[in-house]
């Protein structure tokens, strides 16, 4: 093609800054993220600042941040993973029978071995997802909750229902317990996480892909994507979240134990949902489903401070995700409205 | 190469389907710069000719031409790489992507590349796909406008435009006005005399016998998976059709001869 003309370079432009904060997508989200925070600031000063506090809203953030994350993944790809919760309990006990009962801790390598053999089976666990959704067909919902239910049941059969517990000096407990400059290792490796998933879904080929497989998947197909390597990426990758926080979660708590992360995977789809993610797939960021984390976070950990009554706690939080969904939806159709009349 | 050598030539293609044989020894050939209507009523094995030469299927018999070449079409992918493409009826776009990444989606433009990770040259990708709306004088606010944010016109000129981005010699259009309004059909036929006029080679496959009769310059008529005519488009839109519609319910056969041999 010709050189580029100066009338392309301006067109290019696009609206001013200002313009681009307000139309930003997550506008909505930050702002009653901040809102949430003064008010439960202003209602215990006392408390809600505190580093402890704080590190514990950021625990909070970073598990179900990750979560979210793969979730995101599969959602975006146009799928559905149930199967997280259950597999950071397969995880968790996996690693803390390979720990105590098992290969434990190789001298040079530390607790290296057993890490990446979690990994390599919550990878394979993804791969198995992947390969069922693309080959045999099945939908992601039964697959995923067909794991859903097996994993929960392997990590009570392996530990015959009792937690398998770590000595409290034990070095692997840092993870999930230490904080650099008072910021949970946790946190931070949540920060690592979705910088370099935003960095893939944003600026990536695979990224674009796994967005134009959720948007139209036969489109995709005959503009020579590869949808299946794309589809099953995402099965992996949300398993690998899943093994990755039941590693954090095993070293929080200072015990594999089969019946943690109950429930979880809802929570993370709940996330990316009020984080702005299309259930049917094709939309939904990182920062969305990091922002949906955090104002859960904020949530659970402030009706907690203001003394809310714990059944009460639930209502409040299933009546946030119901608005913020509403508000979304409104949004999408208010601007396609907008666009078309122009 | 001549002037007079086909850019596409399909020689005695036929496939069948089990018992069924779609399409019978049926011979194209596509000129230069030439817009070819391809007609016929259903299951006449239009689009299963169409199929055959964008590589969704393999022939049993023939062989295909491309500029004098013999070539072999094995998949899609090979179809692309020797310029032939479809733009299919129902657009086949992202509609949650915007206009550019639409038009290079699975061709994106990288950047840099490690291993699988391969970076987006976003910004040369948006540029070029202003250039090549506005080459084709297609009417899209900006290239950053998601598809879902586009009328039915706009959008199939965007599968047509994606269609010709790649230095396409062949571009086969499988029904481009059916899903479209009257004011969009006229935008979609006058883009694609703005596409002769560029010098592309297109194969239209169309319902509506008005349009070929606008932009084409010759006509094929299929019916039960043979030729039955091929002739220049000439005279006004009620006896061009007329004479077309003869073809296809099978009261004329230009090459009837071929059928009494094989009856």
């Amino acid at each position: 093609m010709d050189t580029i003309g100066a009338q392309e370079q301006r067109a290019l432009e696009g609206p001013g800054f200002l313009t681009r904060i307000v139309q930003f997508r997550e506008a909505g989200i930050v702002i009653a993220f901040v809102a949430l925070c003064l008010y439960f600031w202003w209602q215990r000063p006392d408390v809600f600042l505190n580093p402890a506090n704080l590190a514990v809203i950021m625990r909070f953030i970073a598990t179900f941040g990750l979560l979210a994350i793969g979730q995101l993944l599969v959602i975006i790809s146009g799928g559905i993973d149930l199967s997280i919760g259950s597999m950071t309990a397969l995880t968790g006990v996996l690693f803390a029978t390979l720990m105590m009962k098992g290969v434990g801790t190789i001298p040079p390598l530390g607790i290296a071995p057993s890490v990446i053999i979690v990994l390599i089976v919550a990878g394979l666990v993804g791969a198995w997802h992947g390969f069922c959704v693309t080959k045999l067909h099945i939908p992601p919902f039964i697959i995923t909750l067909g794991t859903w239910l097996m994993a929960r049941g392997l990590a009570a059969f392996m530990t015959q229902g009792y937690p398998i517990v770590f000595p409290s000096n034990h070095p692997f407990l840092w993870f999930g317990q230490g904080e650099i400059a008072r910021i949970p290792i946790m946190f931070i490796v949540l920060v690592i996480v979705a910088t370099l998933v935003f960095f893939l879904l944003n600026s990536t080929t695979l990224g674009r892909h796994i967005y134009a497989v959720g948007g139209n998947i036969e489109a995709a197909r005959v503009s020579g994507i590869k949808v299946n390597r794309v589809r099953i990426f995402c099965f992996i990758v949300s398993s690998l979240m899943a093994g990755l926080v039941g590693l954090l979660l095993a070293s929080r708590l200072g015990q594999g134990t089969p019946t943690v992360g109950t429930a979880y995977e809802l929570w993370a789809i709940a996330a990316t949902v009020i984080g702005g993610t299309s259930l049917f797939g094709g939309e939904g960021t990182v920062q969305g489903a990091i922002l949906g984390a955090a104002i859960m976070g904020v949530m659970v950990n402030g009706m907690v401070l203001i003394n809310l009554s714990s059944y009460l706690q639930d209502v409040v939080l299933g009546a946030v995700l119901v608005i913020a969904v509403t508000y979304d939806t409104w949004r999408r159709r208010r601007q396609l409205g907008q666009v078309r009349r122009k | 190469m001549t002037a007079t050598t086909p850019i596409v030539e399909m020689r005695n293609i036929k496939k069948s389907f089990g018992a069924v044989q779609a399409l019978r020894g049926v011979d194209l050939a596509l000129m230069h710069n030439e817009v070819l209507g391809l007609v016929g009523d259903n299951a006449a094995g239009k689009s299963t000719l169409m199929k055959v030469l964008s590589g969704a299927y393999i022939p049993d018999e023939g062989e295909i031409y491309l500029e004098g070449k013999r070539v072999h079409i094995t998949g899609p992918d090979d179809a692309r790489r020797l310029g032939i493409e479809m733009v299919y009826q129902d657009f086949m776009l992202a509609n949650n992507l915007d206009v550019a990444a639409n038009i290079f989606l699975g061709r994106e433009m990288v950047r840099w590349s490690l291993g699988p990770i391969r970076v987006m040259d976003k910004r040369a990708m948006e540029l070029q796909s202003q250039q090549l709306l506005r080459r084709l004088n297609i009417n899209v606010s900006s290239v950053r406008l998601k598809v879902e944010h586009l009328s039915g016109g706009q959008r199939q000129a965007v599968a047509i435009g994606r269609a010709t981005a790649f230095n396409a010699k062949v571009i086969i259009m499988d029904e481009p006005t059916a899903a479209l309004s009257v004011s969009a059909i006229a935008q979609v036929l006058d883009l694609i005399r703005e596409l002769k006029a560029q010098g592309a080679s297109i194969i239209i496959i169309s319902h509506r016998l008005e349009d070929i009769h606008e932009v084409g310059d010759r006509v094929v008529v299929l019916r039960h998976g043979r030729k039955v005519a091929d002739y220049p488009v000439t005279g006004d839109v009620q006896s061009f059709r007329e004479r077309v519609v003869s073809y296809m319910v099978g009261a004329r056969d230009d090459f009837s001869k071929v059928v009494a041999e094989e009856d």
